[in-house]
């Protein structure tokens, strides 16, 4: 990992400021991937490795805050609870699955700052839980082919 | 399965979620967006993200709401949010929802029921 962090901050001081977002973005996103399967531990590693090579950056106003943005997002990845993000995943292994756990995510940041980490996960358990209905029903009817059947039903009566 | 949007006729459901769309507009209308949005317009306290993302699936298939996504943003780990809008088959399905209800109420008026 130490040498994967190294060549991302090499390439990250060779870029004009403009492209600093997209490369942020892609560590973000390698980084929060290799932490969704690997243990705390693991992840804790990752991320010393990564603020040791960050530390390295040129103190720039930009950089210092797409850092902290980063970061914030990295910490509050392993914050979310894995279990839960593992049903979604084994429920929903396509893109919409990836994009209602960033909403799942996006939403369980604002409940951490605002009600504190325990609110959060409650939160976060609860909303995977009952989303399981719709989400479960909505395979159903696709596999079946029931939705067809049910939208004819729904014309008619209307 | 062929709609009519002049006779489509949302469920309470799907009601919210077009009205929460057209709302935000284009730019802020996505899955946590919209779930906020749900919860306080229609004042329920428990509303299942799962259900909003199947809602605008179903949605979109029916050409109600149409999404693209945006740029990669670093707070979501480099991954880009889908957008929602509302296209014209929605705002039309929504206005004879709302219609309907409007006529529900006026039917109300002149019933001799007390509710």
């Amino acid at each position: 990992m130490n040498a994967i962090a190294e060549s991302l901050t090499h390439a990250m001081r060779q870029l004009p400021p403009g492209h600093l977002r997209e490369i942020f973005s892609i560590v973000a996103a390698v980084l929060s991937g290799v932490m969704g399967l690997q243990n705390h531990r693991a992840a804790r590693r990752i991320k010393q490795d990564f603020l040791a090579q960050v530390e390295k950056l040129p103190a720039d106003e930009v950089i210092q805050q797409l850092v902290e943005e980063t970061l914030r997002a990295l910490n509050n990845h392993t914050l979310e609870p894995k279990r839960a993000r593992f049903i979604i995943q084994l429920l929903m292994p396509n893109h919409s699955g990836d994009e209602f756990l960033d909403d799942l995510g996006e939403r369980f940041n604002t409940i951490i700052k605002e009600h504190g980490l325990a609110k959060a996960r409650f939160w976060y358990w609860f909303q995977v839980i009952i989303s399981l209905r719709p989400i479960v029903g909505a395979i159903l009817m696709r596999i079946t082919g029931l939705s067809v059947a049910y939208e004819a039903i729904r014309k008619t009566i209307h | 399965m062929s709609y009519d949007p002049k006779t489509e006729i949302l469920n309470r459901f799907e009601g919210w979620v077009v009205l929460a769309v057209a709302r935000l507009g284009k730019d802020l209308a996505y899955g946590a967006t919209i779930h906020e949005e749900v919860e306080k317009l229609s004042g329920r306290r428990i509303v299942s993200l799962g259900a909003i993302h199947t809602s605008l699936d179903r949605l979109e298939k029916k050409g109600m709401v149409s999404s693209k996504l945006s740029e990669p943003i670093a707070e979501r780990g480099g991954r880009s949010k889908r957008l929602f809008r509302v296209e014209a088959a929605g705002e039309i399905a929504l206005k004879n929802t709302i219609d309907q209800a409007a006529a529900m109420a006026a039917a109300l008026r002149t019933a001799r029921v007390n509710l």
